[in-house]
């Protein structure tokens, strides 16, 4: 390959890598996307605000990633529906969030790209009920739950 | 005279020939391709370095210094009254107010460095409204309002006790694209 050749390839190549840069930086990480997508509402620390209907995380969240119910539950939470995500990004927030919050030492099913796009499409009619259905079946197994006082 | 418009036109006529084939020899046809790619490579580049990817927004026009000014950068996101010309600070609540529990969290970019920050937008609640106090409706990000979860026209002071609107506040929570 003469000097002209190798010139138009290293072009070709930078236009390349510009482009793929441009879209590795449109993408933000789940650490972001909770922020910006979550944290509104459910705080920079997962706390929450119980008195308004917004559980807190920490210590408790894990206990939906290790039921079925709970994982078709997490996948119609109003702020998981009305977020403006795809579904692979919910899958990294949701997992970014289980393995922050979650309680330690306790193994956790993830969260698929799959397994979100299935769940979402089952419909959910009441997405309190499908919650207080759920926390009393495992406050019945002992299970202790965050205060939750909706509506 | 014709014979001699005749050795004129062999005269050309084998100048030609000499020229095309001398340059037939010289210049391949990947010469030539590979001269078209660098043009067609560098076009390419006209509509991508300078090009706005902002929307419109006002992030790229954010150069004022000014944080009672709409357009300082860090109220690219922002709809309500700012809390620096109501008492308080770019991030503090006037005294006898309280922040919201909830806020609406944008992306702004910082002109100075050029990166993307997610900047929080928490009312400040338990109070009216200064009257000459800056009102800003920025809101870049924003969704319509049938999409809540992505809408900011909100009383965030809906989970306080005191829900009373006062101003906003602008604060950082860090960069977005980490």
């Amino acid at each position: 390959m003469n000097h002209k050749g190798a010139c138009g390839l290293l072009i070709v190549l930078l236009l390349a890598v510009q482009l793929l840069s441009q879209a590795a930086a449109a993408e933000r990480s789940a650490a972001a996307n909770y922020i910006l997508r979550c944290a509104g509402c459910h705080g920079t620390e997962g706390r929450g605000v119980a008195s308004a209907g917004i559980p807190t995380f920490p210590g408790y969240v894990d206990e939906f990633f290790n039921d079925e119910e709970g994982r078709l539950y997490l996948m119609h939470v109003p702020g998981v529906v009305g977020a403006g995500l795809r579904n692979d990004e919910i899958s990294e927030v949701m997992n970014y969030v289980v393995d922050r919050w979650g309680k330690p030492n306790v193994a956790v099913k993830h969260f698929t790209t799959e397994e979100v796009g299935r769940l979402r499409k089952q419909p959910v009619k009441d997405v309190v009920l499908l919650r207080y259905s759920i926390t009393d079946r495992l406050a019945e197994e002992g299970v202790e739950l965050p205060e939750y006082t909706w509506p | 005279m014709s014979s001699m418009m005749n050795r004129l036109f062999n005269l050309i006529d084998k100048a030609s020939e000499k020229s095309t084939r001398k340059a037939a020899q010289h210049y391949g046809r990947r010469s030539f391709l590979a001269r078209a790619g660098t043009v067609f490579a560098g076009a390419m580049l006209v509509p991508v370095l300078p090009f706005d990817r902002s929307l419109g927004g006002a992030a790229f026009a954010a150069t004022t210094e000014d944080e009672n000014d709409c357009s300082y950068w860090k109220h690219c996101a922002l709809d309500g009254n700012l809390c620096s010309t109501s008492g308080g600070s770019l991030t503090s609540c006037p005294a006898g107010t309280e922040a919201s529990k909830v806020s609406w969290i944008g992306t702004c970019r910082n002109p100075n460095d050029e990166k993307d920050y997610l900047v929080s937008y928490n009312d400040c609640c338990g109070r009216a409204t200064v009257p000459s106090s800056t009102f800003c409706f920025t809101s870049e990000g924003e969704r319509p309002g049938y999409r809540m979860g992505l809408h900011n026209d909100i009383n965030w002071c809906m989970a306080n006790t005191n829900k009373g609107y006062h101003c906003t506040v602008s604060v950082v929570l860090g960069v977005a694209n980490t």
